[in-house]
């Protein structure tokens, strides 16, 4: 009984820790619960045999058995894993290679230990214990990388496997092999541990390249916007400009008008300047068309609808956007902007049999929702995220700032494409 | 038929717009209900109750302008039309919260108001007004489908939420909500957003990602798994009513 206790022991550890591995690497599908009970029932299957083989004395035969048995085991629970067959295989060929390095180096260790039958099982149980603590705590999501992208490394794995697979399967006493061999198998272990290493160090540096160049997608896209904005901003000035030339005109007509009366007072023609007088009350005073209540947004309704009078496009707009808003109105502005703007433009590339026209609705109901609708020329499409693709380069900036209003204020954005007919709707 | 208000404070110009109205509806034979309000408050107490197809307004009112009269109006019926009348043309730039079909300058040119009331007849819901006959305990209750705010499913009854305030409750019934309710749900105002609740959009204030809350304060709730299908139904209503505006 003492001779089996310690071989009891080892045995224990390894496949313990065999299975510890396995449920470190591979991504369960069920229950914590139904995946700890499959994998107690490896272990007793493991061990079962393990003791058999000590009992009857044969540790060449378990070390054959072993890897058989573990395998066939692995096979059979590996549909309680989220892993696809090639990603699996991949993580029980790393558990087998680990299993193996920890395996020959505490035996070569425990030689010169004293007590080396214990020596094995302490070695077995610190090392094992070393990689589990570094694979969960820090390599983990690396190794996830690494799994996603098997093909890459899969032959590494494979030839470590099968070089330490060979050892075993053609060795006729384990215990002279793993002697008689140290050598070769510590310069395999080196080269193993040597190959898994950089694995992980390059894809580590693959990331960080891969978050930097993200960084900088986003950066310019953030320039775009603000580009966008600056020239929207330009845009407005140019029509505050425009109102206060109007204003100083308007100015320039009174004072006119007031001399001419003045002037036709001092010459005591009292009968011309009341005739003058009603001739000024009777012109009906000229409304400039407002669309909603909101002076911002009407603004750049203002200007767009202006635009697509020019160029000839009946706009039907109805609008009842509040004064005051929950959404920043100059951001909406921009977004009505924008939209119309991708109506006009759409109409203007419609081919000559199509009507062009835009329809643009709002309503206010707690939330804002508006559409924006007009005809589409045929093979207008939507992408896979249900946006407009843009059809040429430079274009699609627009749409991309309206996305971003959507997203900032956690609103919906559709876009519908129907029977010739493209339809934006936006709900904030 | 035609159910048309008008609202003025002044009696000789109400009278006015009641003789142009009343010439229009006789030179094209139309059979109209019309009602005058020499005050604001009138009308509003008059629509907790009824809706009117048409209404004509002033601006300049003691208490409740025209304007804010529009908006409330708005709030309980989206699909009335407002026809503004008054001798301020620069209230004109405001009255767009109310969205009125038009904006007619006092004194009133009667070709431009028959225009007006043609393209506003023209925009009115006149349909039949549809009705639903609900079972109770004790009697046989028929409800005009336009005065249904919502109806509720509970412990196989169903409560119907009328526009007054008024609740009418159904017998037990045998067969599941939807099947009950499917005639209603024919009607284009109405649409069921939840197993047990359908509300009608004509009354809707306010609409939430999880809830319609309609003028009463009443909050009908939006499945969460029906929501997409809800927003688009409700959308397509609210902007098809748009076009026809």
């Amino acid at each position: 009984m003492s001779e089996l206790l310690p071989n009891l022991l080892r045995a224990a550890i390894s496949t313990t820790a065999n299975v510890l591995l396995m449920m470190t690497l591979l991504q369960p599908k069920y229950s914590k619960k139904i995946t700890l009970l499959t994998m107690l029932s490896i272990l007793a299957a493991d061990l079962g045999t393990a003791i058999y083989c000590y009992l009857s004395g044969n540790l060449t035969l378990l070390s054959k058995l072993d890897i058989v048995l573990f395998a066939v085991l692995c096979f059979g629970v590996r549909p309680l894993f989220k892993d696809t067959f090639m990603q699996w295989l991949f993580s029980y060929l790393t558990v087998q290679n680990i299993s193996d390095m920890v395996i020959i180096l505490s035996f070569i260790g425990s030689r010169h230990l004293p007590y080396p039958a214990y020596a094995n099982s302490l070695l077995r149980m610190i090392l094992f214990g070393a990689f589990l603590l570094v694979l969960s705590c820090y390599v983990r999501p690396l190794y996830r990388q690494a799994v996603e992208h098997w093909a890459a490394y899969f032959a590494v794995a494979l030839g470590i496997y099968i070089t330490f697979n060979y050892y075993v399967l053609s060795s006729d006493d384990i215990v002279v092999t793993l002697t008689e061999q140290a050598v070769p198998l510590l310069l395999v272990i080196f080269i193993g541990l040597a190959a898994y290493v950089s694995i992980f160090l390059s894809l580590k540096n693959l990331q960080r390249e891969f978050r930097v160049k993200e960084e900088n997608q986003k950066m310019q896209a953030e320039r775009e916007y603000l580009q966008l904005a600056a020239g929207n901003m330009s845009r407005r000035l140019e029509l505050m400009g425009e109102v206060s030339a109007q204003n100083s005109r308007a100015a320039h007509d009174r004072r006119h008008f007031n001399n001419v009366l003045l002037e036709l007072l001092e010459q005591g023609k009292t009968g011309e300047a009341a005739a003058l007088l009603q001739s000024q009350n009777q012109a009906t005073p000229k409304i400039n068309k407002v669309y909603c209540e909101n002076p911002a947004v009407n603004a750049a309704v203002c200007h767009y609808a202006g635009l697509a009078e020019k160029t000839g496009i009946p706009a039907e707009i109805a609008l009842d956007i509040p004064g005051t808003l929950n959404v920043d109105a100059l951001e909406l502005s921009m977004v009505v902007s924008n939209l119309m703007e991708n109506a006009i433009q759409a109409c203007e590339r419609l081919p000559e049999n199509q009507v062009p026209y835009l329809r643009f609705t709002c309503r206010s109901v707690g939330r804002l929702l508006l559409e924006m609708e007009n005809p589409c020329a045929e093979g207008t499409v939507l992408d896979e995220s249900g946006y407009p693709v843009a059809c040429e380069e430079g274009h699609g900036i627009g749409s991309k700032s309206v996305i971003a209003f959507a997203k900032k204020y956690d609103g919906e954005l559709l876009y519908i494409i129907e029977n010739g007919v493209f339809r934006a709707r936006l709900l904030v | 038929m035609l159910q048309i208000a008008i609202c003025d404070d002044q009696p000789q110009e109400l009278e006015i717009i009641y003789a142009h109205l009343n010439a229009y509806l006789t030179a094209h034979t139309l059979e109209a209900e019309t009602r005058k309000f020499t005050h604001p408050d009138e009308l509003l107490s008059a629509i907790e109750n009824e809706n009117f197809h048409i209404y004509l307004l002033d601006i300049v009112m003691p208490m409740v302008n025209g304007l804010e009269l529009g908006c409330e109006i708005r709030r309980h019926d989206r699909e009335a039309q407002i026809i503004y009348a008054t001798t301020e043309p620069q209230f004109a730039l405001q009255a767009y919260a109310a969205s009125p079909i038009n904006y007619l300058i006092k004194p009133i040119e009667k070709q431009q108001l028959f225009d007006t009331l043609t393209l506003a007849i023209s925009k009115a819901d006149l349909t039949e007004e549809q009705t639903f006959t609900v079972k109770t305990t004790d009697s046989l209750r028929v409800i005009k489908l336009s005065d249904i705010a919502c109806c509720e499913y509970h412990s196989h009854t169903v409560i119907f939420s009328l526009k007054n305030g008024e609740e009418v409750v159904s017998r037990t019934i045998r067969k599941n909500f939807s099947e009950y309710c499917a005639p209603i749900l024919k009607d284009r105002h109405f649409l069921q957003c939840h197993t047990s609740f359908m509300v009608n959009m004509r009354g809707v204030e306010r609409f939430a990602k999880d809830s319609f809350t309609l003028c009463s304060g009443k909050i009908v709730p939006i499945a969460a798994k029906q929501y997409p299908a809800v927003r688009d139904t409700y959308m397509d209503y609210l902007m098809a009513k748009g076009r026809q505006r």
